[in-house]
């Protein structure tokens, strides 16, 4: 008790020196906090864009289909393997997909396409085309005869919407694939490369166009939590036969995704650590000059037979407080900004813009309210100060009372 | 049976370079109930004998038993532990811890004992009335003139109920008034306590009041008189 009330009285002692090792303390947790925001804010639109408006963030394949992506390893959807997929805890829906490539013609020109047949009703859990349209109208039913293009499909084939759009390919089992396909509508995905290629169909018409009725090559799963998504697949591995079937999380349908994070998330520890360094450093500043200044003090408080471990005692409660008082300040300050950037993103514009978009990526910068990050700052901030107020604390309790009582 | 008792005490400084001799074998013995001053002129070792006996500082050669006890047999803790319960200590100035008020930096010295908080408050309260201070207890050092600050160093030297106390030059910074004021009052606790007082000083008039006189030259003693 005594420790507490001499520390608090000392905090208050010196306000300005005070004011400015918190100020200190607490911009350290509102840069690194902000920055942290920022990263996992980007970290999670890269993982909503990829993973949770295309591919899902996990994936029910036929055994092999993963390395070997044909139609010779699609499967059969048969209603026990939708019903233990739909009825998996944690799974809210369970998108079906037929996928392959063909060659799409139109009047004078050929490109080679990528033909996803979707499922008119579920596909809305997970790309949503519905709301993607750029032109024309979504799918009625699952046997309709018609065509959904990414947005620069019709300029890359010289087409316009309601031509028909040839495709030409190889279906199951080596049978020759080929269908004329009216042009319903143009859609717009963050990806330019599925712009640049996607054909959706209905998912009967993909079938039979690819002459592989009833199979899928995907059954993508919709999950309430994501970060449930590891357990959720472990449990349908249990349920499922592993010789016939693969599941897959998203970290492992997109290894290049998580290991671009884990290298961004690495470079952005690097110029966290130097901004950890120039706080400690600061921070060390301060306390020696503090213990310098209360040198003849701390001798007479060893002289009278105040044991040094009490004093240090003392000492640590002191820069504790500080260093509480500086993360919460620094975790007040920086939480508006994150949530204000979380609400209203980033625009980002010019070249910056187009390399974003060029990997797949929407061009902004949305910051993450994840409570964690700020928790963790400030708790790394708390512990740099500790660590750092070792020197001063220990130097001021091996003081020799008599040197320090001569200044 | 003596509280302090040296013998053979010797202090070299920078014993390698340019040895400079504090004390030159200063055998003294100090009686339960003494009111002692160490006198001589500057550099002749009075503050370095005060804190060999003070325990905060080893001498060269030689020993300090106080109470039956030999201080170089002790650890720094056991030292620190035995400062805290056995010695009280007043320094020329600027002694108390400034965040303080009175009535704290008197319990200071019992709260570090373990003592409960309550019993710390009323002892200090009965001690800071001892020394005349009785309306000043919630004062912060800053409030109180260098006499005042003096009393409140004395009251906390008694509170650990130590054996003797120490004074360094107590009356070094303060005006002739505080400092009659001051040795008044080490010598009405010395008489009615019975606590034992030694004291260096420089100030005639505080010579003149102790009853015994121990003169330092060159870090010996030359001269120790009885009143």
């Amino acid at each position: 008790m005594l420790s507490i009330k001499l520390a608090w009285r000392n905090i208050w002692r010196n306000k300005s020196r005070t004011l400015i090792t918190v100020t200190s303390i607490a911009v350290a947790v509102l840069l690194s906090a902000v920055m942290r925001s920022m990263q996992e804010g980007q970290y999670k639109d890269m993982i909503d864009t990829t993973v949770g408006s295309f591919s899902g963030y996990a994936q029910v394949h036929a055994n092999g289909y993963w390395d070997d992506k044909t139609l010779e390893n699609s499967f059969v959807a048969t209603d026990s393997l939708l019903n233990i997929l739909k009825e998996s805890k944690g799974v809210t829906a369970v998108v079906p997909r037929i996928e392959s490539f063909a060659l799409g013609a139109g009047k004078q020109q050929s490109r080679p396409l990528m033909v996803i047949g979707i499922d008119v009703k579920s596909e809305q859990h997970l790309m949503n085309p519905q709301i993607r349209l750029q032109s024309g109208s979504y799918f009625q039913q699952n046997d309709e005869k018609a065509a959904i293009v990414g947005r620069d499909v019709l300029e890359r084939l010289n087409i316009q919407l309601g031509d028909s759009l040839v495709l030409l390919g190889q279906g199951f089992r080596g049978m020759s694939a080929t269908g004329l396909y009216p042009v319903k509508g143009t859609i717009t995905l963050p990806n330019p490369e599925l712009n640049r290629s996607l054909v959706m169909l209905p998912l009967h018409k993909a079938q039979q166009f690819l002459a592989a009725d009833n199979r899928l090559t995907s059954a993508a799963l919709i999950i309430d939590d994501p970060e449930h998504v590891d357990r959720i697949v472990q449990h349908i591995i249990n349920k499922l036969s592993t010789e016939r079937y693969e599941v897959m999380a998203w970290q492992e349908l997109m290894p290049e995704l998580v290991q671009g994070i884990e290298v961004d998330r690495v470079s952005g520890y690097i110029i966290l650590a130097v901004l950890y360094m120039v706080v400690g450093f600061g921070i060390l500043g301060t306390l020696l000059m503090m213990i310098t200044e209360r040198t003849y003090e701390f001798g007479i408080m060893l002289s009278i037979g105040t044991p040094r471990h009490r004093l240090a005692t003392i000492l640590a409660v002191e820069i504790l407080t500080i260093a509480i008082l500086g993360s919460a300040v620094g975790i007040l300050l920086s939480l508006p900004i994150s949530w204000y950037f979380n609400i209203n993103p980033i625009q980002l514009t010019g070249d910056m813009a187009t390399t974003m978009e060029n990997y797949g990526l929407q061009p902004m910068l949305q910051f993450s309210t994840e409570p964690s990050i700020f928790v963790w700052q400030a708790i790394i901030i708390l512990i740099i100060t500790l660590l750092f107020s070792l020197i001063p604390v220990l130097r001021a309790s091996r003081l020799n009372p008599i040197k320090a009582m001569r200044g | 049976m003596p509280v302090i008792e040296t013998h053979g005490l010797t202090k070299v400084y920078n014993p390698d370079k340019v040895p400079v001799h504090a004390l030159n074998g200063v055998d003294l013995t100090i009686e339960k109930g003494e009111f002692t001053a160490i006198v001589g002129p500057s550099g002749s070792g009075k503050t370095t004998l005060l804190n060999i006996i003070g325990g905060l500082d080893t001498p060269t050669e030689g020993k300090t038993i106080i109470q039956q006890t030999e201080l170089s047999s002790l650890s720094d803790r056991e030292l620190v532990n035995f400062r805290l319960h056995h010695i009280g200590f007043v320094f020329q100035a600027y002694n108390l811890i400034p965040v303080l008020t009175a009535v704290e930096n008197v319990s200071f010295v019992m709260q570090m004992q373990g003592r409960p908080s309550k019993e710390c408050r009323k002892k200090s309260i009965s001690l800071l009335k001892e020394v005349g201070l009785a309306d000043k207890i919630d004062k912060r050092p800053t409030e109180l003139s260098g006499g005042q600050q003096q009393r409140v160093a004395v009251a906390r030297a008694l509170a650990s109920k130590p054996d003797f106390v120490l004074a360094d030059e107590p009356t070094a910074n303060l005006d002739s008034v505080s400092s009659a004021d001051l040795l008044d009052l080490m010598l009405k606790l010395n008489e009615k306590e019975e606590m034992t007082f030694v004291f260096s000083t420089h100030d005639q008039r505080v010579i003149d009041r102790a009853r015994r006189v121990v003169t330092l030259v060159d870090g010996k003693i030359d001269k120790d008189e009885v009143r």
